[in-house]
């Protein structure tokens, strides 16, 4: 019994404990990296509200009928729509909206077309 | 103290023996929870980008499918077969459709789709247009150099176009004219014949059953059938009488027989055309339909015939005889009755809307117009007829409603009418 206890005590503890931490660190790092990366890209919270605005925006665009190009500020942003006629159709209008940050970095954009007549 | 002996040799690295001793088994455990918490985290992470993802697809889908259909709704009516078009909505390659427009009798019908990567959403409606200016008014009465007589408890509300000789009450087998105004909203000048016609797509349907000749002894007919808007028709072809009892018939289908379709009262349709010389609905009858007659069309009493719905005659050209439209008492049409003729023909047609009827849209009709029941919208012909078992009185009205605001202003009917088209969608269909 003494001996195993021993045996024990010998064989793993300092270097153990060190691969130990280095894993959990890595998993850590690995984590972090991932978590970051996601949030960089789709998970900013920027980005989120940049969106709803957009969508805000374009139904009282929809709803007022507003159917002119402008452009106005809302807070950190700056929203836009672009009104033309679409190709080949009568009273038919292609509708762009874009979201911009302060620093003129597009968030979001999308098209819809709409009956100027509707 | 047994234990305090053993370790009593040791070096000072390993006198500590009981917290280094346990430190794998800690280290072990930590490492799994960190770990474990870490890929949870790693999921949470994922599946909240996928969602996103997946949301804003379904959003651009939306959008997307909208803009369809603000695109169908400004074409123009497809008179012949069906249109088919691949379309890059933005012409940013991310944007596909695809749009299939077919004139389904005198609506028409869209089926749409579109994709982003491998999601797809689709509709099929049926769309019609709203009616021309001047189908604003309860009544447009041909100008054929005759006044318009009404009697009982005729009853005129909204615009009327009359003809010079305008309206008077009249007395018919000891009945004079219940009411004191003769007509409830503004009085017009009528036009020498009433608001023309695209009719193209009804004289197609009417002249189908003659071009069966491909057929020999005929299609059998199902018992159940039904066929998406998205897929392509589905035709029956019938040889002599055609009885659909019991049927239940739905969607994309469109039956035609060379001589006479009998519809039971115990039938199921649902938005499926006819097309026979002689179409006869039986008593009890509830359904959606379109039906294109051009020697008759009998609706027996007790019908419903719902949103949007249709009774065509259309008269061939050439034809001597009086072809008959005839809404049985009781009934409720939601949508078009219409008797159709070529310009000068002398025999015109016959319509007949029997007592206690009901129609909710457009009552259109070339000829001779024996009204007992409600209009709903707007009536519109050459001449009211009205029998007495002695007398046949022309243009007289009597125990007539006609109410154009019964109709909404928005409502959106055939656009078989001509004028400047503004479509709207009547129904989602399959």
């Amino acid at each position: 019994m003494g001996k195993l206890i021993h045996r024990k005590i010998a064989a793993f503890s300092l270097p153990e404990t060190i691969v130990a931490l280095v894993i959990i660190l890595g998993i850590f790092g690995i984590a972090t990296v991932v978590l970051t990366g996601t949030g960089r890209t789709h998970l900013s919270v920027q980005q989120l509200n940049a969106t709803n605005l957009l969508r805000q925006y374009a139904d009282r665009t929809r709803t007022g009928k507003e159917w002119t190009s402008d452009s106005v500020a809302a807070g950190e942003f700056v929203l836009r729509r672009q009104v033309d006629n679409y190709p080949g159709y009568d009273s038919l209008l292609r509708i762009h909206y874009y979201i911009y940050d302060m620093n003129r970095k597009l968030l979001a954009d999308w098209q819809s077309l709409v009956r100027a007549d509707e | 103290m047994a234990t305090n002996s053993a370790f009593s040799g040791r070096s000072p690295l390993r006198t500590c023996g009981r917290w280094s001793a346990s430190s794998l088994l800690i280290t072990v455990i930590l490492s799994l929870v960190v770990g474990l918490t870490c890929g949870l985290l790693i999921l949470l992470a994922y599946n909240n980008l996928r969602l996103r993802t997946d949301l804003r697809t379904e959003e651009k889908l939306s959008r997307n499918l909208n803009s369809c259909l603000s695109l169908v709704l400004k074409d123009d009516p497809v008179t012949g077969s069906a249109q088919q078009k691949a379309i890059d909505l933005f012409g940013q390659g991310d944007d596909s459709a695809y749009i299939r427009e077919e004139a389904w009798g005198v609506y028409q019908v869209a089926a749409v789709e579109v994709r982003d990567g491998g999601r797809v959403r689709q509709k099929n409606f049926f769309f019609g247009s709203l009616l021309p200016a001047n189908m604003d008014g309860c009544l447009y009465l041909a100008e054929h150099q005759r006044s318009l007589s009404i009697v009982g408890s005729t009853l005129l509300t909204g615009k009327a176009y009359l003809p010079k000789g305008g309206i008077k009450p009249g007395y018919i087998d000891q009945r004079g004219y219940d009411h004191t105004t003769l007509v409830n909203g503004d009085i017009e000048r009528s036009g020498e014949s009433l608001p023309t016609l695209n009719t193209g797509v009804i004289q197609y349907y009417a002249g189908l059953p003659a071009q069966d000749t491909a057929h020999g002894a005929g299609d059998m007919l199902p018992a159940v059938l039904e066929t998406s808007f998205h897929d392509s028709l589905r035709t029956i072809w019938g040889r002599g009488a055609l009885t659909l009892s019991g049927s239940s018939l739905k969607g994309h289908i469109l039956i035609v027989s060379d001589s006479l379709i009998d519809v039971n009262g115990d039938a199921h349709l649902e938005n499926v055309l006819l097309s026979a010389p002689v179409i006869r609905f039986r008593s009890g009858f509830s359904g959606r339909v379109q039906a294109f007659g051009s020697d008759s069309v009998v609706t027996e009493d007790n019908c419903s015939f719902y949103y949007p719905s249709a009774l065509v005659l259309s008269k061939r050209t050439g034809d001597t005889r009086q072809p008959r439209l005839i809404v049985g008492g009781n009934n409720l049409l939601e949508g078009l009755a219409l008797s159709w003729c070529a310009d000068g023909d002398k025999n015109k047609t016959y319509a007949e809307v029997k007592s206690g009827a009901t129609i909710q849209g457009v009552l259109y009709v070339n000829g001779y117009l024996s009204l007992r029941g409600s209009v709903l919208g707007a009536t519109l012909t050459d001449y009211f007829i009205y029998k007495s078992p002695a007398v046949i009185y022309e243009n007289y009205l009597t125990d007539a409603i006609l109410d154009r605001g019964g109709l909404a202003g928005w409502y959106a009917g055939a656009v078989i009418f001509s004028g400047k088209k503004n479509n709207r969608i009547l129904q989602w269909v399959n």
